[in-house]
């Protein structure tokens, strides 16, 4: 930890500040030295940023939940007592992560465990234990970190087993995790192409995840408002105005690269058109005796004319 | 819902599979958490837009908050939902049509009141000699005037001489034959409330009456059809068709005459409508008797037998309010207490006495804390564990000592609860509890 190589404003921002956010992280309960504390905030910030100004580094540092990150590095330090706070504190909680991550009892139990291999660190390297928890820096809370970290090892290991599920299974219960079917290119032209990766480019970083999270991943308004911590409707109004202006912007692309109006429309009417027929198509499969009806109703009137 | 162009979601996907390595579960769960500085949000959000593995991760994170605000609806309905509030709505409009039908049907009667309030006690005390229960009320007064007659006939010529307190005295006693035959209804048209009681002490003093003279009549009552069957006069008959009418007619208005006549010196409110403060309903019709009843003491003490007065506790000077808090006039306490027989106004103007002036006795009197009052039963206190009681309306009073075999109240006392005339409560500045439930006769100390 300490190979590190911290710049002179970091080490100064963090000796200043030592004797507070140890105060604040209780240390003494943990049996964590002044020496080893200031090391870890050293890491931390090092790896936060390297370029960045004292001030901010002071703002990072105050950020920072230094009691869950003390009790981290103690429980990976091999500390008993701190690992009797930490199980008494998470235990619980992580299992039920686990629970509403893997909605099945024995997945949960089978998540959980493998968690806790890896915040013991029994899979040695080197021959030395490496505990998950010396990689939290404090930056959220304990409790979410352990929540990402389930949920990455549940996404790699769906991943990874994803290719053994037969196609059954995956239409029953993997649904939602099934990459998206590949849908044939329906233009031929790369124009299309260009213009729409340029929007697509132009597009701030937030709205590209929005669109992402709903039209790929299939998430709700308020699964995405969640996500990034805005109200459902902010999402709705951006979602709203996204699908309106993509369309303008498109075209606008394709006027650019030469093609006329007309063309242009019907470039992308093309798509259009074809999920209005899908919808027509499969909307009259579903209900036949609509069909039906229609005829005869058409056949009554015919008759009450004749 | 928002349709996109179908190339825009190809584009999407293709776009949809970063390479670059994913952000830590540190800053993942810090972005999760809103706590990233903007420029490092938006390099989450550019890495998240391209990679579904960590827009997933992200939603796993998510449940816990969902759970909590799965719990946000749940005060919702703690408090008063819509179905409720309508209901309440209809609840409130029918209140106040009844009470408006209330005060309408109180000034309506209140002129007939002025007109009949005439008959003094004495005329009660003939009338229950006489053995004419002709049931009718104003109207069927003036309609039938031939049976009056009929039953004057069992009466003597005393009656003839007073012709209209008679009418009114029949009308009295008919109450409990037009309450027998009509106990449904009736009511609903809205009489006081204080009328069931008066119409309690209508019947009993009336009964006695009913048996010495009439017991046939009473037995030809009870199945109102059945007249003429026995040895009955031809008044009886007359007095059940009459019932008859008046149940189906006007019920309440004969229950009302009823009430002007019983000897109950307790008036019925002269005006409806007017919320008393201390359950002094009656007190507005000693706002019309009290200005001149304070003239004299001893018509003081009557106004106060009769009404109700108002209590308050006003800057440790007890005070009495006779007209529903328009006037106040200081209690003095100490002064009936010494001299039991006496009783002093702080003010002997009540009329034009809207200015509250200070007696010099009442200085020696204790601070007020609290008073709690249940007709004339009034119970004040205050410092020093100051504790009087007055059963007559304050005319005198009577210094209370709350003890138990161990124990006396001590330190000043600050609440005052009397429910009903014997049960009561007091709260102390010592925090101690008293509590009687036989009028102040023993009390016992709450550990």
């Amino acid at each position: 930890m300490s190979s590190h190589i911290s710049s002179p404003a970091l080490q100064a921002v963090v000796d200043e500040l030592v004797p507070e956010l140890r105060a604040k992280a209780s240390c003494e309960q943990i049996g964590l030295s002044a020496q080893s504390f200031s090391e870890i905030l050293l890491e931390v910030g090092s790896k936060y940023s390297a370029s960045a100004s004292a001030g901010e580094l002071r703002t990072f540092f105050l950020s920072l939940r230094v009691d869950e990150l003390a009790l981290a590095r103690a429980c990976a330090a091999g500390n008993n007592s701190a690992w009797e706070i930490f199980l008494t504190r998470f235990r619980e909680k992580l299992y039920l992560a686990a629970l509403r991550i893997a909605r099945e009892d024995s997945a949960a139990r089978d998540l959980a465990d493998t968690l806790y291999a890896d915040l013991y660190g029994i899979s040695t390297r080197d021959g030395q234990r490496v505990s998950k928890l010396a990689s939290y820096t404090g930056r959220g809370s304990l409790e979410g970190w352990l929540r990402t970290v389930l949920a990455q090892e549940y996404v790699n290991r769906y991943r990874r087993t994803k290719r053994l599920v037969s196609l059954e299974e995956e239409s029953e219960e993997g649904l939602q995790f099934a990459a998206p079917e590949a849908q044939p290119s329906v233009s031929a032209d790369t124009r299309v192409e260009q213009a729409t990766d340029e929007v697509l480019a132009h597009l701030s970083p937030e709205d590209r995840a929005v669109l992402a999270a709903y039209y790929l991943d299939g998430r709700t308004l308020a699964e995405i408002a969640r996500m990034l911590g805005v109200h459902e409707s902010t999402i709705s109004r951006k979602l709203d105005k996204l699908a309106k202006s993509l369309r303008k912007q498109i075209l606008a692309g394709l006027a650019r690269r030469g093609m006329s109006r007309r063309q242009a429309e019907e470039a992308i009417e093309v798509d259009v058109r074809d999920l209005k027929v899908d919808i027509r198509r499969s909307l009259a499969q579903d209900s036949p005796p609509d069909s039906f009806s229609k005829k005869t109703v058409e056949a009554r009137v015919r008759e009450g004319e004749g | 819902m928002f349709e996109i162009p179908k190339i825009v979601r190809q584009r999407l996907q293709q776009a949809d599979n970063a390479s670059v390595p994913h952000p830590d579960a540190n800053v993942l769960t810090a972005f999760a958490e809103s706590s990233l500085l903007p420029p490092e949000r938006t390099a989450v959000l550019d890495h998240l837009s391209y990679c579904a593995e960590c827009r997933e991760v992200l939603a796993f994170t998510l449940p816990a908050m969902e759970a909590g605000q799965a719990v946000l609806p749940v005060p919702r309905r703690r408090g008063v939902s819509w179905p409720t509030l309508r209901w309440a709505f209809v609840s409130a409009g029918i209140v106040a049509l009844s009470v408006f039908g209330f005060v309408e049907y109180g000034h309506r009667d209140d002129s007939l009141k002025v007109a009949k309030n005439s008959p003094p006690p004495a005329a009660i005390q003939r009338g229950q000699s006489v053995a004419a229960p002709a049931v009718r009320d104003e109207r069927s007064a003036n309609e039938e005037q031939s049976q009056p007659t009929a039953a004057v006939s069992a009466t003597p010529e005393k009656d003839r001489r007073e012709p209209p307190q008679r009418t009114e005295l029949a009308k009295d006693f008919s109450a409990p034959a037009v309450h027998g035959s009509l106990a449904h209804g009736p009511l609903a048209h809205g009489p006081r409330q204080s009328n069931q009681f008066q119409q309690q002490n209508a019947n009993t003093f009336q009964i006695p009456a009913r048996v010495q003279n009439a017991p046939e009549a009473k037995q030809e009552l009870r199945p109102p059809t059945a007249t003429g069957g026995s040895g009955a006069s031809e008044m009886v008959e007359v007095q059940s068709q009459s019932a008859q009418l008046d149940g189906q007619s006007q019920a309440t208005d004969s229950v009302v005459a009823a009430n002007k006549a019983t000897p109950q010196p307790l008036l019925p409110s002269a005006s409806d409508g007017e919320v008393s403060r201390a359950k002094s309903a009656p007190a507005a019709v000693a706002a019309k008797a009290a200005p001149a009843g304070l003239e004299t003491q001893g018509r003081t003490l009557q106004a106060l037998r009769l009404v109700t007065p108002t209590w308050t506790v006003n800057s440790g000077r007890l005070q009495r309010s006779l007209d529903q808090g328009q006037t106040w006039q200081d209690v003095n306490v100490m002064a009936s207490a010494d001299s039991g027989a006496s009783m002093e106004l702080a003010i002997a103007t009540s009329k034009a006495g809207k200015t509250r002036k200070d007696k010099k006795a009442v200085s020696a009197a204790p601070v007020f804390r609290a008073v709690a009052a249940n007709g004339p039963d009034v119970w004040a206190g205050g410092t020093a564990a100051a504790l009087y009681h007055s059963s007559d309306a304050g005319a005198h009073w009577v210094q209370v000592t709350p003890a138990s075999q161990s124990a006396t109240l001590s330190g000043d006392i600050l609440t005052l609860e009397f429910p009903d005339t014997q049960y009561g409560r007091i709260s102390t500045s010592t925090g101690e509890v008293w509590s009687t439930s036989d009028n102040g006769h023993s009390w016992k100390k709450q550990q």
